[in-house]
């Protein structure tokens, strides 16, 4: 296998899959290896491929899709929701427990929900779906369609991310109150999302240094300042967050 | 009851991959949201009959693909390429090149490129499919789907070299 034909196999190769498993990959990943001009053009192609990947991903959904999926098939004829046949009270009778179970659940649940709450309710939004009511690489006009939204315009950015492109925001709602959201441009290909809220929206803010906290497979950072709370967040190291303060 | 069968899960996990998928196929936001209602309805109506509750993904994504072929009308049986086929010259694209564009200028780019290899190349970037679920999904052979993506790969960063757009405001 020469060089050229070595690189049309690992356009195909993704890192961190079973793709490694495969004859040939492992045949062209040994070759690279060996050829330091191989190896470097398979380098510069796991960055590309990373960023096409990561756009892909950020095919914005409709909103309301799930909404519409889910009401489409509230009670569909022979669904796979409705073949309870001979075991339908049985499940019915299941449901009841579930049922208490959750009022059981809601009377534990916390009556002011404060900053565990809402960092894990943002992570959650960018982890499953949401959409940039705003694309832009401006941050005056991002900051002006959050003011006309009613949501924090006024953050101040720590130095560090001043420096790191934005790319859009959007609006999102906590507990009824505005939340702004700000998406950066990490330059690999994945994003960094600053949420700002009012302070006074959590009963236990975080303090004005940046407290560290792994949710899901997100790195965040909380803080305050100036009667706002703010959340970083991304998929990365703490290590790494922390080289943006 | 597996989560695995429980309707409301499976929207949850699998809607946003498969209208990507199905914006990839169809590039239009309604036409894809279409597609993946109605995958999700046939789930509903006929996934009972699925025994094999690790298949539920394959299924899903082979169903709308399917769907996507009969609306076009044309059960398109795209020629098997090997590798050795590959175009000579491959694309130098460069990360910056790429962070620079937006979803439109990507999809615009997964357009342009053969139509046989669009499917193949989607499911590629989107959810970590293996080649095996690829292959199943497409209803190829193996040896196909990795000469589908390596050209269609090929084909997408030269055609993204070819429109570099600038992300959109």
């Amino acid at each position: 296998v020469n060089s050229l034909e070595s690189k049309r196999i690992l356009l195909g190769y993704r890192p961190g899959t079973d793709d490694a498993q495969d004859p040939a990959f492992a045949q062209a990943l040994e070759a690279a290896t060996r050829d330091p001009e191989l190896r470097r053009w398979l380098e510069e192609q796991r960055k590309v491929q990373a960023a096409i990947r990561a756009q892909f991903r950020q095919l914005a959904v409709p909103d309301d899709l799930r909404h519409r999926i889910l009401e489409a098939n509230s009670f569909p004829a022979g669904s796979g929701r409705g073949r309870m046949g001979g075991y339908g009270h049985w499940l019915a009778a299941a449901a009841i427990v579930v049922l208490l179970g959750v009022i059981a659940i809601w009377d534990q649940a916390p009556a002011h929900p404060g900053l565990t709450e809402f960092r894990g309710r943002m992570v959650r939004t960018v982890l499953r779906e949401y959409r940039m009511d705003i694309h832009s690489g401006d941050m005056d006009e991002v900051r002006t369609y959050l003011r006309n939204q009613n949501a924090p315009a006024d953050y101040r950015l720590p130095p560090r991310i001043e420096t790191v492109p934005v790319v859009g925001g959007g609006r999102l709602t906590w507990q009824d109150r505005p939340v702004s959201m700000v998406c950066f441009n990490r330059g690999d290909g994945e994003l960094l999302f600053l949420f700002v809220i009012e302070q006074a929206a959590l009963p236990d803010s975080p303090g004005a240094e940046p407290e560290f906290a792994q949710v899901n497979r997100l790195m965040t950072a909380s803080w305050t300042a100036e009667n706002r709370a703010y959340i970083l967040a991304g998929e990365l190291g703490e290590a790494d967050l922390r080289r943006y303060f | 009851m597996s989560v695995e069968w429980n309707f409301e899960t499976l929207v949850d996990r699998y809607y946003g991959a498969l209208y990507r998928f199905a914006l990839s196929l169809t590039r239009h936001e309604s036409d894809a949201a279409d597609l993946t209602q109605q995958t999700f309805h046939t789930w509903a109506v006929k996934g009972h009959q699925l025994r094999d509750r690790s298949k539920v993904k394959a299924w899903l994504f082979t169903t709308l693909h399917r769907q996507f072929l009969e609306s076009q009308r044309k059960a398109v049986r795209f020629p098997h390429h090997e590798l050795t086929e590959v175009d000579p010259e491959l694309p130098t694209v460069s990360p910056a090149a790429v962070h620079a564009l937006d979803g439109d200028a990507l999809l615009e780019a997964l357009r342009r490129i053969d139509p046989a290899y669009q499917a193949a190349v989607a499911l590629f970037y989107l959810d970590d499919h293996s080649y095996p679920e690829i292959a199943e999904i497409l209803d190829v052979p193996l040896g196909t789907v990795k000469s589908r993506i390596s050209r269609g790969i090929g084909q997408l960063q030269r055609r993204l070299l070819e429109t570099p757009r600038p992300i959109r405001t």
